[in-house]
């Protein structure tokens, strides 16, 4: 596997694979799952409260994808770290906690809490959900709230920081510029898309909220886009999701400046998808002679 | 190996048949697979994103066997394969139906599809004791696997139109049944959710414990995403993993 090995804030990670927030629950779910191809995990999104998401249906299929609207139902950070984290701590792969807060206080209260928790590897600050009407929307909107708020969170604890942005605002790299002046160690991105769809047989919307978060294929190109225009834009690390299915695709990514990726939607069509890419991944560095899957890192910047 | 049994198999169709205009049954080879009564597996649909959820009726020897209504897309395209394709699924899947309870005689009670759900228990208990098996449908048409239920006990049926069996819903049979009956019934049901939550409300009046299977859209199938929650007197459950059986007692109806 050395071939596919990749690098993250001082750390190695054995694969460039990591499971999405959202799709991979707590980590313990995925028992049956070989965890020797994950680089790493991130978990569902934490909040200080628990908090109990939106209605149902909160999930829907459409031609080239997946609508979400879970709003972000979490057990709550405390709950995370008494009982999720004993039985997630030694499963092997590395463990980054994805959190979110309504207010910069909730975000620096979430931050101290997870920062204070030895077993994590790192913090990816969502900024981006699309579902909540008070929630991360505004903070990811605006350069300056996310230099403010990343400099403020960046101070509540010493691990790595990665800043999570959201495809739906009108200039993507000046948000990732910000969150890097404020200190952020590194920028994932792309978070869902805004949209919807409507059920033609009831005439009504597929999901309760009724505008979701759109992931899966379809998204593939919009998170490329975002991932070449904010390597252009920054100088740390980049981690690289949207409609990730195939080795190919993460190729693309890397090329793109991604240096990890994570895997969402595709978890739900197959969840050994991460045994597959990995697999494919050696085979592709074995046929083009790739000693370091680093080293296609921007490629095509 | 792990703590959940779960596991992502491949399997190839054995058989595709339509038992009535738009209820398929299929064969899946697969002996690999084992499951308590009440449990489902997530089957890989061609073209699709999302697995579709199912209960797995039953097993014979090699064979693992799936019974669907052809509702929207995925079931359309599940229906119109050929046997020999290979399928992913991943299996098996939630809880299943609790033991008897002590001094109580099972009563199966299944509307439309949902009658399905209950044939694994209705095998389990042909070799225990006689079950009741009330089946119900909008018509006679959608009656369906009358004949496996037949060979596992004695059947009661009814239709809304009245086209086979009593002209009235499932619920009211099953109350006159209960009514008729010397024996103390334990219900089990699985069904439309109005259905259900009649049955609920039946069972809570007449002090009888009622199981009932509940559906809901589903991403992961196994707990890690909740997007399929109820609401219950503890909160929000999931239902591809703390169900799909949860006691009637404490689902709060319309989410
Ligand atoms: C635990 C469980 C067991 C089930 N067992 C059976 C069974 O044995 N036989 C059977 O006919 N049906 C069963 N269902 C319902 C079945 O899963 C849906 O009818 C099917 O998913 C519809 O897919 P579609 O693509 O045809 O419909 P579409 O409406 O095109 O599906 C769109 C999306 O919504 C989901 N969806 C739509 N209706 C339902 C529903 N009622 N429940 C859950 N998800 C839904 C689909 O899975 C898909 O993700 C079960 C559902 C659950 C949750
Ligand atoms: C069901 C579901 C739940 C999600 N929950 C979260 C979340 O809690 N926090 C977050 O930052 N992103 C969440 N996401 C977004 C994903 O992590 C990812 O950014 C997005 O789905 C794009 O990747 P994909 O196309 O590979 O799915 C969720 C996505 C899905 C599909
Ligand atoms: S479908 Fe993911 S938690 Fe139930």
């Amino acid at each position: 596997m050395s071939a596919i090995k990749v690098r993250l804030f001082d750390a190695e990670l054995k694969t460039p694979l990591i499971p999405a927030s959202g799709v991979w629950g707590y980590g313990d779910e995925y028992d049956f799952v070989n965890n020797e191809f994950l680089g790493a995990f991130s978990t569902k999104g934490l909040s200080i409260k628990p908090r109990e998401g939106n209605p149902v249906p909160r999930i829907a299929e459409t031609e080239c994808g997946v609508l979400n609207s879970v709003g972000l139902q979490n057990v709550g950070i405390k709950c995370f770290i008494e009982e999720k984290m004993p039985k997630i701590k030694d499963l092997g792969p590395k463990i980054i906690a994805n959190f979110f807060g309504n207010t910069e206080e909730e975000y620096m209260d979430a931050a101290r809490s997870l920062g204070a928790v030895k077993e994590l590897f790192a913090l990816e600050m969502n900024v981006s959900c699309p579902n909540i009407k008070t929630g991360g929307i505004s903070f990811g909107q605006d350069p300056k709230m996310i230099e403010k708020l990343t400099s403020e969170v960046k101070k509540q604890s010493k691990k790595p920081l990665i800043v999570k942005l959201t495809p739906n605002v009108s200039n993507i790299p000046a948000i990732a510029k910000a969150a890097e002046e404020g200190g952020a160690d590194a920028i994932s991105l792309i978070n869902t898309v805004r949209g919807m769809s409507i059920d033609i047989r009831t005439g009504k919307p597929s999901l309760a909220t009724p505008i979701g978060g759109y992931s899966g294929k379809g998204i593939k190109p919009i998170a490329v886009r975002a991932v070449y225009e904010t390597a252009k834009a920054v100088k740390i690390p980049i981690i690289g999701m949207g409609g990730i299915y195939t080795a190919e695709d993460v190729v693309e990514f890397m090329m793109a400046g991604a240096s990890a990726v994570q895997i969402g939607s595709a978890v739900f069509s197959d969840p050994n998808i991460c045994e597959t890419i990995a697999k494919d991944l050696r085979l592709y560095c074995q046929e083009n002679k790739i000693k370091d899957l680093s080293s296609i890192v921007g490629k095509a910047l | 190996m792990c703590n959940s049994g779960i596991s992502d198999h491949k399997a190839k169709i054995e058989s595709v048949e339509f038992l009535s205009k738009d209820i398929v049954s299929m064969w899946l080879k697969n002996n690999t697979i084992d499951f308590k009564p009440g449990q489902f597996l997530m089957i890989e649909v061609p073209g699709s994103a999302l697995r579709r959820p199912f209960v797995i009726v039953e097993k014979e020897a090699k064979d693992l066997r799936i019974v669907f209504k052809v509702r929207g897309k995925g079931t359309k395209t599940l229906s119109g394969l050929e046997p020999g394709a290979e399928l992913k699924l991943l299996a098996p899947l939630g809880n299943s139906f609790p033991e008897l309870p002590k001094g109580y005689s099972p009563l199966l009670l299944g509307g439309g599809i949902g009658v399905v759900t209950l044939l694994p228990l209705a095998k389990l208990y042909s070799k225990k004791c006689s079950a009741s098996i009330i089946l119900g449908a909008d018509t006679a048409g959608s009656l369906i696997l009358l004949d496996d239920f037949k060979k596992c006990s004695k059947i009661n049926t009814c239709t809304d139109d009245g086209s086979a069996g009593k002209k009235c819903n499932s619920v009211q049979l099953a109350k006159d049944h209960i009514k008729n009956s010397k024996e103390k019934f334990a219900v089990y049901a699985c069904g439309p959710e109005p259905m259900l939550e009649a049955a609920a409300k039946m069972c809570k009046e007449l002090k009888l414990p009622c199981f009932v299977s509940l559906e809901e859209r589903m991403g992961c199938g196994v707990g890690a995403c909740v997007c399929c929650v109820v609401r219950t007197r503890d909160g929000l459950k999931r239902v591809c993993k703390d169900g799909p059986v949860f006691n009637a007692e404490e689902i709060i109806w319309r989410y």
